[in-house]
Protein backbone atom coordinates (compact mmCIF):
# COMPACT_ATOMS: atom_id res chain seq x y z
CA UNK A 1 0.00 0.00 0.00
CA UNK A 2 1.24 3.22 -0.88
CA UNK A 3 1.21 5.71 1.67
CA UNK A 4 0.02 9.19 1.06
CA UNK A 5 2.74 11.20 2.13
CA UNK A 6 1.39 14.64 1.67
CA UNK A 7 -1.68 13.17 3.57
CA UNK A 8 0.73 12.22 6.71
CA UNK A 9 2.53 15.26 6.69
CA UNK A 10 -0.89 17.37 7.38
CA UNK A 11 -2.15 14.72 10.02
CA UNK A 12 1.34 15.17 11.95
CA UNK A 13 1.26 18.92 11.65
CA UNK A 14 4.70 18.61 9.00
CA UNK A 15 5.26 20.77 6.28
CA UNK A 16 5.72 19.40 2.89
CA UNK A 17 9.55 19.31 2.56
CA UNK A 18 9.71 17.21 5.76
CA UNK A 19 12.51 14.42 5.13
CA UNK A 20 10.84 10.80 5.61
CA UNK A 21 13.19 8.13 6.88
CA UNK A 22 11.79 4.31 7.28
CA UNK A 23 12.48 2.91 10.41
CA UNK A 24 11.76 -0.94 8.51
CA UNK A 25 15.00 -2.16 7.52
CA UNK A 26 17.66 -0.39 9.85
CA UNK A 27 18.78 -1.42 13.04
CA UNK A 28 18.05 1.23 16.45
CA UNK A 29 21.73 2.32 15.92
CA UNK A 30 21.49 2.74 12.09
CA UNK A 31 18.70 4.67 12.38
CA UNK A 32 19.93 6.82 14.72
CA UNK A 33 23.07 7.65 13.26
CA UNK A 34 20.41 8.17 10.21
CA UNK A 35 18.95 10.80 11.74
CA UNK A 36 21.88 12.53 13.09
CA UNK A 37 22.94 12.95 9.47
CA UNK A 38 19.33 14.07 8.04
CA UNK A 39 18.64 16.50 11.09
CA UNK A 40 21.86 18.94 9.99
CA UNK A 41 20.12 20.05 6.87
CA UNK A 42 16.26 19.55 6.91
CA UNK A 43 13.76 21.56 9.64
CA UNK A 44 11.63 18.43 9.93
CA UNK A 45 12.48 14.52 9.63
CA UNK A 46 9.97 12.07 10.01
CA UNK A 47 10.03 8.42 10.67
CA UNK A 48 7.50 6.01 9.26
CA UNK A 49 6.75 2.99 10.74
CA UNK A 50 8.71 3.06 14.37
CA UNK A 51 6.42 0.15 14.93
CA UNK A 52 6.81 0.34 18.81
CA UNK A 53 10.42 -0.46 18.83
CA UNK A 54 12.92 -0.12 21.52
CA UNK A 55 15.31 2.57 21.88
CA UNK A 56 14.96 4.66 18.99
CA UNK A 57 16.22 8.56 18.78
CA UNK A 58 18.75 7.86 21.26
CA UNK A 59 21.96 10.18 22.05
CA UNK A 60 20.60 12.76 19.58
CA UNK A 61 22.11 15.97 20.05
CA UNK A 62 20.78 18.96 19.82
CA UNK A 63 20.38 20.21 16.08
CA UNK A 64 18.09 21.81 13.35
CA UNK A 65 15.33 19.51 13.07
CA UNK A 66 12.28 18.31 14.92
CA UNK A 67 12.58 14.45 14.93
CA UNK A 68 8.73 13.35 14.57
CA UNK A 69 8.36 9.36 15.10
CA UNK A 70 5.01 8.64 13.00
CA UNK A 71 3.59 5.93 15.40
CA UNK A 72 4.14 4.47 18.62
CA UNK A 73 7.74 3.91 19.99
CA UNK A 74 8.86 1.15 22.25
CA UNK A 75 11.39 2.07 25.51
CA UNK A 76 13.67 4.22 25.68
CA UNK A 77 12.69 6.84 23.23
CA UNK A 78 14.80 9.87 23.54
CA UNK A 79 17.01 8.42 25.94
CA UNK A 80 19.93 10.45 26.80
CA UNK A 81 19.18 13.03 24.82
CA UNK A 82 21.38 16.28 24.86
CA UNK A 83 19.17 18.85 22.93
CA UNK A 84 17.06 17.41 20.09
CA UNK A 85 13.50 18.17 19.76
CA UNK A 86 11.50 14.93 19.32
CA UNK A 87 7.32 14.37 18.35
CA UNK A 88 6.56 11.24 19.34
CA UNK A 89 2.64 10.80 17.15
CA UNK A 90 1.29 7.74 19.66
CA UNK A 91 2.33 6.37 22.72
CA UNK A 92 5.76 5.69 24.26
CA UNK A 93 7.00 2.66 26.00
CA UNK A 94 8.87 2.29 28.96
CA UNK A 95 11.68 4.78 30.08
CA UNK A 96 11.04 7.97 27.62
CA UNK A 97 13.68 10.65 27.68
CA UNK A 98 15.25 8.65 30.27
CA UNK A 99 19.16 10.16 31.28
CA UNK A 100 18.23 13.15 28.90
CA UNK A 101 19.81 16.20 29.93
CA UNK A 102 18.53 18.68 27.18
CA UNK A 103 16.08 18.78 24.28
CA UNK A 104 12.08 18.20 24.55
CA UNK A 105 9.97 15.17 24.02
CA UNK A 106 6.60 15.59 23.29
CA UNK A 107 4.89 12.47 23.05
CA UNK A 108 1.19 12.91 21.84
CA UNK A 109 -0.43 9.42 23.38
CA UNK A 110 0.20 8.08 26.78
CA UNK A 111 3.65 6.63 27.94
CA UNK A 112 4.43 3.08 29.91
CA UNK A 113 6.45 3.37 32.85
CA UNK A 114 9.33 5.11 34.22
CA UNK A 115 8.82 8.81 32.20
CA UNK A 116 11.73 10.56 32.34
CA UNK A 117 13.59 8.43 34.47
CA UNK A 118 16.54 9.87 36.20
CA UNK A 119 16.61 12.68 33.69
CA UNK A 120 18.63 16.05 34.33
CA UNK A 121 17.41 18.61 32.48
CA UNK A 122 14.81 19.02 29.24
CA UNK A 123 11.04 18.82 28.94
CA UNK A 124 9.00 16.02 28.52
CA UNK A 125 5.44 16.73 27.43
CA UNK A 126 3.01 13.84 27.26
CA UNK A 127 -0.66 14.47 26.38
CA UNK A 128 -2.18 11.19 27.57
CA UNK A 129 -1.39 9.93 30.88
CA UNK A 130 1.84 9.26 32.59
CA UNK A 131 2.83 5.26 33.87
CA UNK A 132 4.11 4.50 37.23
CA UNK A 133 7.01 5.87 38.27
CA UNK A 134 7.14 9.27 35.84
CA UNK A 135 9.63 11.31 36.58
CA UNK A 136 11.50 8.54 39.29
CA UNK A 137 14.71 9.29 40.40
CA UNK A 138 14.58 12.88 37.91
CA UNK A 139 17.75 14.77 38.79
CA UNK A 140 16.67 17.98 36.93
CA UNK A 141 14.03 19.04 33.91
CA UNK A 142 10.54 19.45 33.69
CA UNK A 143 7.61 16.89 32.94
CA UNK A 144 3.82 17.79 31.96
CA UNK A 145 1.18 15.32 32.01
CA UNK A 146 -2.15 16.23 30.35
CA UNK A 147 -3.77 13.19 31.94
CA UNK A 148 -3.31 11.44 34.99
CA UNK A 149 -0.05 9.74 36.12
CA UNK A 150 0.34 6.32 37.92
CA UNK A 151 1.56 5.30 41.43
CA UNK A 152 4.51 5.86 42.57
CA UNK A 153 5.32 9.01 40.41
CA UNK A 154 8.49 11.24 41.46
CA UNK A 155 9.77 8.25 43.56
CA UNK A 156 13.22 9.46 44.64
CA UNK A 157 13.29 12.64 42.53
CA UNK A 158 16.49 14.62 43.36
CA UNK A 159 15.30 17.53 41.41
CA UNK A 160 13.23 19.12 38.76
CA UNK A 161 9.40 19.61 38.32
CA UNK A 162 6.17 17.40 37.40
CA UNK A 163 3.37 18.34 36.60
CA UNK A 164 -0.08 16.96 36.21
CA UNK A 165 -3.26 18.33 35.13
CA UNK A 166 -5.30 15.62 35.81
CA UNK A 167 -4.51 13.27 38.90
CA UNK A 168 -2.12 10.84 40.24
CA UNK A 169 -1.98 6.96 42.08
CA UNK A 170 -0.59 5.85 45.04
CA UNK A 171 2.60 7.36 46.69
CA UNK A 172 2.53 10.15 44.86
CA UNK A 173 5.99 11.90 45.62
CA UNK A 174 7.48 8.80 47.66
CA UNK A 175 11.50 9.52 49.29
CA UNK A 176 11.84 12.26 47.56
CA UNK A 177 14.63 14.83 47.86
CA UNK A 178 13.88 18.38 46.44
CA UNK A 179 11.54 17.89 43.54
CA UNK A 180 8.52 19.87 43.59
CA UNK A 181 5.38 17.85 42.11
CA UNK A 182 2.24 20.08 41.30
CA UNK A 183 -1.21 18.07 41.07
CA UNK A 184 -4.29 19.59 40.15
CA UNK A 185 -7.11 16.78 40.65
CA UNK A 186 -7.61 13.14 42.17
CA UNK A 187 -4.43 11.91 44.19
CA UNK A 188 -4.49 8.44 45.58
CA UNK A 189 -2.04 9.27 48.77
CA UNK A 190 0.86 10.57 49.25
CA UNK A 191 3.88 8.51 49.75
CA UNK A 192 6.41 7.86 52.42
CA UNK A 193 8.02 11.46 53.11
CA UNK A 194 6.01 13.57 50.96
CA UNK A 195 3.76 16.44 52.28
CA UNK A 196 1.48 19.17 50.53
CA UNK A 197 2.56 22.60 51.31
CA UNK A 198 0.76 25.56 50.21
CA UNK A 199 1.56 27.16 46.37
CA UNK A 200 3.44 30.47 46.72
CA UNK A 201 2.89 33.36 44.65
CA UNK A 202 6.43 32.46 42.85
CA UNK A 203 4.95 29.32 42.04
CA UNK A 204 2.23 30.23 40.25
CA UNK A 205 3.85 32.40 38.07
CA UNK A 206 5.78 29.48 37.63
CA UNK A 207 3.13 27.56 36.58
CA UNK A 208 1.12 29.87 34.53
CA UNK A 209 4.53 30.75 32.25
CA UNK A 210 5.51 27.01 32.05
CA UNK A 211 2.03 26.06 30.70
CA UNK A 212 1.91 28.93 28.37
CA UNK A 213 4.99 27.94 26.88
CA UNK A 214 4.09 23.98 26.15
CA UNK A 215 0.63 25.06 24.61
CA UNK A 216 -1.36 23.52 27.90
CA UNK A 217 -4.36 24.56 29.52
CA UNK A 218 -4.75 25.34 32.92
CA UNK A 219 -6.46 22.94 35.49
CA UNK A 220 -10.02 23.64 36.22
CA UNK A 221 -8.95 22.78 39.61
CA UNK A 222 -6.85 24.12 41.78
CA UNK A 223 -2.99 22.43 42.27
CA UNK A 224 -1.39 21.21 45.14
CA UNK A 225 2.32 21.19 45.67
CA UNK A 226 3.97 18.23 46.59
CA UNK A 227 7.60 18.00 48.07
CA UNK A 228 9.51 16.13 50.59
CA UNK A 229 9.27 17.10 54.39
CA UNK A 230 12.90 16.25 54.68
CA UNK A 231 12.50 13.41 57.30
CA UNK A 232 13.75 10.78 55.15
CA UNK A 233 16.97 12.91 54.43
CA UNK A 234 18.72 11.77 57.47
CA UNK A 235 17.12 8.77 59.68
CA UNK A 236 17.67 5.78 61.70
CA UNK A 237 17.30 2.93 60.03
CA UNK A 238 15.03 1.31 63.11
CA UNK A 239 12.35 3.90 62.17
CA UNK A 240 10.77 1.65 59.46
CA UNK A 241 7.16 3.55 59.63
CA UNK A 242 8.69 6.82 58.10
CA UNK A 243 10.22 4.75 54.88
CA UNK A 244 7.98 1.77 54.48
CA UNK A 245 4.90 2.94 52.15
CA UNK A 246 3.99 -0.59 51.83
CA UNK B 1 12.75 -10.72 32.34
CA UNK B 2 10.83 -13.41 30.45
CA UNK B 3 8.51 -12.83 27.55
CA UNK B 4 5.00 -14.43 26.82
CA UNK B 5 2.09 -13.41 24.65
CA UNK B 6 -1.44 -14.69 23.75
CA UNK B 7 -3.45 -14.64 20.77
CA UNK B 8 -7.38 -15.59 20.90
CA UNK B 9 -8.51 -15.57 17.08
CA UNK B 10 -12.49 -14.68 16.58
CA UNK B 11 -12.24 -18.08 13.77
CA UNK B 12 -9.72 -21.28 14.09
CA UNK B 13 -6.67 -20.44 11.67
CA UNK B 14 -3.23 -20.38 11.79
CA UNK B 15 -2.38 -19.54 15.96
CA UNK B 16 0.53 -21.91 15.59
CA UNK B 17 2.55 -19.16 13.25
CA UNK B 18 1.00 -15.98 14.96
CA UNK B 19 2.51 -17.11 18.10
CA UNK B 20 5.84 -18.01 16.78
CA UNK B 21 6.51 -14.81 15.48
CA UNK B 22 5.06 -12.66 18.01
CA UNK B 23 7.17 -14.66 20.54
CA UNK B 24 10.46 -14.37 18.06
CA UNK B 25 10.13 -10.81 18.52
CA UNK B 26 10.67 -10.87 22.41
CA UNK B 27 13.99 -13.39 22.12
CA UNK B 28 15.93 -10.29 23.92
CA UNK B 29 13.61 -11.35 27.19
CA UNK B 30 14.43 -14.87 27.14
CA UNK B 31 16.46 -17.11 25.03
CA UNK B 32 16.51 -20.18 26.80
CA UNK B 33 14.23 -21.44 26.24
CA UNK B 34 10.59 -21.43 24.20
CA UNK B 35 6.90 -22.53 24.92
CA UNK B 36 3.92 -22.64 22.99
CA UNK B 37 -0.02 -23.51 24.26
CA UNK B 38 -2.24 -24.03 21.58
CA UNK B 39 -5.68 -24.96 21.55
CA UNK B 40 -6.21 -26.92 18.39
CA UNK B 41 -9.92 -27.08 16.55
CA UNK B 42 -12.71 -28.16 18.17
CA UNK B 43 -12.85 -31.59 18.17
CA UNK B 44 -15.45 -34.10 16.67
CA UNK B 45 -15.30 -37.16 18.30
CA UNK B 46 -14.28 -37.81 22.29
CA UNK B 47 -10.41 -38.09 22.30
CA UNK B 48 -7.59 -36.27 24.51
CA UNK B 49 -4.75 -35.30 23.21
CA UNK B 50 -1.22 -36.08 25.19
CA UNK B 51 1.76 -34.41 24.48
CA UNK B 52 5.49 -35.62 26.64
CA UNK B 53 8.70 -35.65 26.46
CA UNK B 54 11.04 -39.03 26.97
CA UNK B 55 14.36 -37.70 28.62
CA UNK B 56 18.14 -37.90 26.70
CA UNK B 57 19.12 -40.82 28.05
CA UNK B 58 16.28 -42.94 28.00
CA UNK B 59 15.19 -45.36 24.99
CA UNK B 60 12.57 -43.31 23.00
CA UNK B 61 10.80 -46.70 21.40
CA UNK B 62 11.17 -48.77 24.10
CA UNK B 63 9.46 -45.97 26.33
CA UNK B 64 6.50 -45.61 23.86
CA UNK B 65 5.74 -49.23 23.41
CA UNK B 66 5.80 -49.28 27.77
CA UNK B 67 3.67 -46.10 27.62
CA UNK B 68 0.86 -47.76 25.85
CA UNK B 69 1.22 -50.88 27.31
CA UNK B 70 0.17 -48.76 30.50
CA UNK B 71 -2.51 -46.80 29.01
CA UNK B 72 -4.31 -49.70 28.13
CA UNK B 73 -4.43 -50.93 31.77
CA UNK B 74 -6.71 -48.04 32.45
CA UNK B 75 -8.80 -48.04 29.36
CA UNK B 76 -7.37 -45.57 27.50
CA UNK B 77 -6.81 -46.86 23.65
CA UNK B 78 -5.07 -45.19 21.29
CA UNK B 79 -7.18 -43.10 18.42
CA UNK B 80 -4.23 -42.87 15.74
CA UNK B 81 -0.65 -43.14 15.58
CA UNK B 82 1.59 -41.62 17.57
CA UNK B 83 3.78 -38.84 16.25
CA UNK B 84 7.65 -38.60 17.71
CA UNK B 85 9.89 -35.69 17.27
CA UNK B 86 13.31 -35.62 18.07
CA UNK B 87 14.52 -32.94 20.89
CA UNK B 88 17.47 -30.56 20.21
CA UNK B 89 21.10 -31.67 21.04
CA UNK B 90 20.16 -32.27 25.11
CA UNK B 91 16.63 -32.21 24.19
CA UNK B 92 15.51 -36.42 24.26
CA UNK B 93 12.09 -37.13 22.15
CA UNK B 94 8.76 -35.73 22.17
CA UNK B 95 5.56 -37.77 21.32
CA UNK B 96 2.09 -36.80 20.80
CA UNK B 97 -0.57 -39.32 21.08
CA UNK B 98 -4.39 -39.45 21.14
CA UNK B 99 -6.00 -41.77 23.24
CA UNK B 100 -9.88 -42.11 24.45
CA UNK B 101 -9.62 -40.90 28.11
CA UNK B 102 -10.25 -44.39 30.00
CA UNK B 103 -11.10 -43.94 33.90
CA UNK B 104 -9.81 -40.47 34.60
CA UNK B 105 -7.27 -37.99 33.81
CA UNK B 106 -5.13 -38.60 37.17
CA UNK B 107 -5.36 -42.36 36.29
CA UNK B 108 -4.28 -41.75 32.66
CA UNK B 109 -1.52 -39.56 33.51
CA UNK B 110 -0.09 -41.88 36.66
CA UNK B 111 -0.11 -44.81 33.98
CA UNK B 112 1.97 -43.08 31.43
CA UNK B 113 3.97 -41.34 34.05
CA UNK B 114 4.61 -45.33 35.16
CA UNK B 115 7.52 -45.73 32.72
CA UNK B 116 10.69 -44.10 33.64
CA UNK B 117 11.82 -40.89 32.25
CA UNK B 118 8.74 -39.91 30.30
CA UNK B 119 7.14 -36.67 31.62
CA UNK B 120 3.42 -35.66 30.26
CA UNK B 121 4.18 -32.15 29.06
CA UNK B 122 -0.08 -31.41 28.29
CA UNK B 123 -3.58 -33.35 28.44
CA UNK B 124 -6.21 -32.19 27.07
CA UNK B 125 -9.30 -32.52 24.56
CA UNK B 126 -8.05 -29.85 22.90
CA UNK B 127 -4.60 -28.43 24.34
CA UNK B 128 -0.96 -29.52 23.34
CA UNK B 129 1.85 -27.93 25.06
CA UNK B 130 4.91 -27.98 23.00
CA UNK B 131 8.11 -26.42 24.80
CA UNK B 132 12.22 -27.08 24.36
CA UNK B 133 15.08 -25.26 24.72
CA UNK B 134 16.29 -22.70 22.51
CA UNK B 135 14.87 -19.61 20.65
CA UNK B 136 11.36 -19.47 19.23
CA UNK B 137 12.60 -19.95 15.58
CA UNK B 138 14.14 -22.80 16.64
CA UNK B 139 11.42 -24.70 18.83
CA UNK B 140 8.73 -23.74 16.21
CA UNK B 141 10.76 -25.48 12.97
CA UNK B 142 11.87 -28.45 15.18
CA UNK B 143 7.89 -29.32 16.37
CA UNK B 144 6.26 -27.80 13.19
CA UNK B 145 4.54 -24.84 14.97
CA UNK B 146 3.86 -22.41 12.13
CA UNK B 147 1.57 -25.63 10.81
CA UNK B 148 -0.72 -25.64 13.76
CA UNK B 149 -4.28 -24.33 12.97
CA UNK B 150 -6.56 -23.67 16.68
CA UNK B 151 -8.19 -21.23 17.99
CA UNK B 152 -6.06 -19.88 20.70
CA UNK B 153 -2.75 -20.43 22.24
CA UNK B 154 -0.16 -19.03 24.59
CA UNK B 155 3.98 -18.53 24.20
CA UNK B 156 6.81 -17.72 26.55
CA UNK B 157 10.38 -17.52 26.37
CA UNK B 158 12.19 -17.92 29.26
CA UNK B 159 15.19 -16.59 30.98
CA UNK B 160 15.48 -19.03 33.82
CA UNK B 161 16.02 -17.20 37.60
CA UNK B 162 14.87 -19.59 40.10
CA UNK B 163 15.59 -22.85 38.31
CA UNK B 164 17.82 -24.34 35.84
CA UNK B 165 17.65 -24.21 31.72
CA UNK B 166 15.24 -27.52 31.05
CA UNK B 167 12.56 -28.41 29.03
CA UNK B 168 10.51 -29.37 31.82
CA UNK B 169 11.15 -26.24 33.56
CA UNK B 170 10.35 -24.05 30.80
CA UNK B 171 6.32 -22.24 29.96
CA UNK B 172 3.84 -23.24 29.71
CA UNK B 173 3.20 -25.72 32.21
CA UNK B 174 0.21 -27.85 32.17
CA UNK B 175 -2.11 -27.94 35.71
CA UNK B 176 -1.85 -31.59 36.01
CA UNK B 177 -4.09 -33.39 36.04
CA UNK B 178 -6.50 -30.65 35.00
CA UNK B 179 -7.20 -31.29 31.25
CA UNK B 180 -6.74 -27.81 29.07
CA UNK B 181 -5.65 -25.60 31.43
CA UNK B 182 -2.37 -24.22 31.27
CA UNK B 183 -0.11 -20.99 32.15
CA UNK B 184 2.80 -19.01 31.48
CA UNK B 185 4.03 -16.64 33.96
CA UNK B 186 6.83 -14.13 34.20
CA UNK B 187 7.97 -13.10 37.61
CA UNK B 188 8.87 -15.43 40.71
CA UNK B 189 6.56 -16.19 43.92
CA UNK B 190 7.95 -15.74 47.54
CA UNK B 191 5.65 -17.97 49.58
CA UNK B 192 5.90 -20.65 47.23
CA UNK B 193 6.55 -23.78 49.71
CA UNK B 194 4.10 -22.41 51.68
CA UNK B 195 1.23 -22.25 48.91
CA UNK B 196 3.38 -25.88 48.02
CA UNK B 197 2.99 -27.44 50.97
CA UNK B 198 -0.69 -26.29 51.54
CA UNK B 199 -1.63 -28.06 48.50
CA UNK B 200 0.18 -31.10 48.32
CA UNK B 201 -2.02 -31.60 52.04
CA UNK B 202 -4.48 -32.16 49.67
CA UNK B 203 -3.15 -34.19 47.30
CA UNK B 204 -2.35 -32.18 44.36
CA UNK B 205 0.36 -33.10 41.94
CA UNK B 206 3.16 -31.20 40.68
CA UNK B 207 6.33 -32.50 38.03
CA UNK B 208 8.50 -30.15 38.95
CA UNK B 209 9.63 -27.91 41.47
CA UNK B 210 8.81 -24.14 39.75
CA UNK B 211 6.73 -21.70 41.00
CA UNK B 212 4.51 -21.11 38.04
CA UNK B 213 3.32 -24.74 37.81
CA UNK B 214 1.86 -24.22 41.26
CA UNK B 215 -0.30 -20.97 39.63
CA UNK B 216 -1.56 -23.34 37.21
CA UNK B 217 -2.37 -26.21 39.80
CA UNK B 218 -3.41 -23.41 42.41
CA UNK B 219 -6.47 -22.00 39.79
CA UNK B 220 -7.59 -24.95 37.73
CA UNK B 221 -7.98 -26.85 41.30
CA UNK B 222 -10.70 -23.61 41.87
CA UNK B 223 -12.21 -23.86 38.41
CA UNK B 224 -12.71 -27.66 39.30
CA UNK B 225 -14.54 -26.79 42.07
CA UNK B 226 -16.81 -24.60 40.53
CA UNK B 227 -15.44 -20.77 40.23
CA UNK B 228 -15.43 -18.43 37.44
CA UNK B 229 -11.83 -18.18 35.99
CA UNK B 230 -12.09 -14.27 36.60
CA UNK B 231 -13.20 -15.35 40.49
CA UNK B 232 -10.05 -17.56 40.52
CA UNK B 233 -7.81 -15.22 38.96
CA UNK B 234 -8.97 -12.17 41.62
CA UNK B 235 -8.46 -14.44 44.26
CA UNK B 236 -4.77 -15.05 43.18
CA UNK B 237 -3.70 -11.41 43.59
CA UNK B 238 -4.05 -11.43 47.42
CA UNK B 239 -3.31 -15.43 47.77
CA UNK B 240 0.01 -15.37 45.75
CA UNK B 241 2.85 -13.51 47.04
CA UNK B 242 5.59 -11.91 44.94
CA UNK B 243 5.79 -11.00 41.24
CA UNK B 244 3.13 -11.87 38.94
CA UNK B 245 2.24 -11.18 35.48
CA UNK B 246 0.23 -14.36 34.65
CA UNK B 247 -1.43 -15.65 31.68
CA UNK B 248 -4.16 -18.53 32.28
CA UNK B 249 -5.92 -20.60 29.41
CA UNK B 250 -8.90 -23.28 29.57
CA UNK B 251 -10.55 -24.46 26.43
CA UNK B 252 -12.71 -21.45 25.99
CA UNK B 253 -10.90 -18.71 27.74
CA UNK B 254 -7.29 -16.78 28.01
CA UNK B 255 -7.63 -14.78 31.59
CA UNK B 256 -4.52 -12.59 33.22
CA UNK B 257 -3.90 -11.34 36.48
CA UNK B 258 -1.18 -9.14 37.79
CA UNK B 259 0.24 -8.25 41.32
CA UNK B 260 -0.21 -5.41 43.12
CA UNK B 261 2.96 -3.05 40.87
CA UNK B 262 2.63 -5.41 37.61
CA UNK B 263 6.34 -4.61 37.09
CA UNK B 264 5.94 -7.41 34.38
CA UNK B 265 4.19 -5.60 31.49
CA UNK B 266 1.57 -7.00 29.51
CA UNK B 267 -0.74 -5.26 26.46
CA UNK B 268 -3.70 -5.54 24.91
CA UNK B 269 -4.83 -4.96 21.77
CA UNK B 270 -8.04 -5.85 20.10
CA UNK B 271 -7.72 -6.40 16.33
CA UNK B 272 -10.56 -7.06 13.73
CA UNK B 273 -11.87 -9.44 16.13
CA UNK B 274 -8.26 -10.90 17.20
CA UNK B 275 -7.51 -10.14 20.83
CA UNK B 276 -3.92 -9.57 20.93
CA UNK B 277 -1.56 -9.80 24.79
CA UNK B 278 1.93 -9.56 24.74
CA UNK B 279 4.83 -8.06 27.10
CA UNK B 280 6.13 -5.82 24.58
CA UNK B 281 4.21 -3.95 22.09
CA UNK B 282 6.73 -4.02 19.17
CA UNK B 283 6.13 -8.20 19.53
CA UNK B 284 1.96 -7.35 18.48
CA UNK B 285 3.54 -5.25 15.69
CA UNK B 286 5.26 -7.80 13.88
CA UNK B 287 2.15 -9.61 13.35
CA UNK B 288 -0.08 -6.97 13.23
CA UNK B 289 0.44 -4.02 10.16
CA UNK B 290 -1.29 -1.12 11.90
CA UNK B 291 -1.02 1.66 14.00
CA UNK B 292 -2.63 -0.28 17.46
CA UNK B 293 -4.70 1.01 20.07
CA UNK B 294 -2.79 -0.84 22.79
CA UNK B 295 -3.42 -0.69 26.67
CA UNK B 296 -1.07 -1.72 29.76
CA UNK B 297 -3.04 -4.54 31.96
CA UNK B 298 -3.74 -1.90 35.04
CA UNK B 299 -1.79 -3.73 38.88
CA UNK B 300 -3.47 -5.90 40.93
CA UNK B 301 -6.77 -6.80 38.25
CA UNK B 302 -7.90 -9.89 36.98
CA UNK B 303 -8.93 -10.07 33.17
CA UNK B 304 -10.63 -12.75 31.27
CA UNK B 305 -11.27 -12.59 27.23
CA UNK B 306 -13.22 -15.44 25.94
CA UNK B 307 -12.77 -17.32 23.08
CA UNK B 308 -15.88 -16.58 20.46
CA UNK B 309 -14.97 -19.66 18.19
CA UNK B 310 -15.68 -21.64 21.28
CA UNK B 311 -18.93 -19.90 22.72
CA UNK B 312 -20.25 -19.71 18.93
CA UNK B 313 -20.28 -23.18 18.68
CA UNK B 314 -21.72 -23.24 22.54
CA UNK B 315 -24.47 -21.44 21.22
CA UNK B 316 -24.96 -23.83 17.64
CA UNK B 317 -25.70 -26.90 20.06
CA UNK B 318 -27.69 -25.10 22.27
CA UNK B 319 -30.08 -23.95 19.16
CA UNK B 320 -29.98 -27.02 17.24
Amino acid sequence: MSIDQTAVNRWAGLSDDAVHVDADGLDAYRLNRTLRELAQGSQQVAVDNPRARHNLGIGLEAMRAEIHFLGSVGYYCGGFNAGASIVVHGNAGWGVGEAMSEGRIVVRGSTAWSAGAGMRGGTIVIHGDGGPRTGIAMKGGDIFVVGSVGFLSGFMAHRGKIVVLNGAGESLGASMYEGRIFVSGDVGSLGADAIERPLDGKDTEELVRDLAVVGLPWPDGPFRKIEAEGRLWYFDKHDGRIWRSI
Amino acid sequence: MCGQCGLILEHAGPIGQLLHVTEGAMLHRGPDSTGFALYGEVPHEDRVIIRAHVLRDVDADKALSSVIQGMKLVDARLTGEPQVTAGGPDGGTFFRLTAELGRSAAALLEAIEATEGVQVHSMGWRLEIIKDVGSADEVALRHGIDEFVGTHGMAHSRLATESTVDVELSHPFWARPFLDVAITHNGQLTNYYKMRRLMSERNLQFLTDNDSELIAVYIAEQLAMGSSLHEALLRSITTLDGVFTYLLATESAIGCATDRLAIKPLLVSRIDGTTALATEEQALRRVFDTELATEYVREGTAVVWDVPAVSDQAMEVDTS
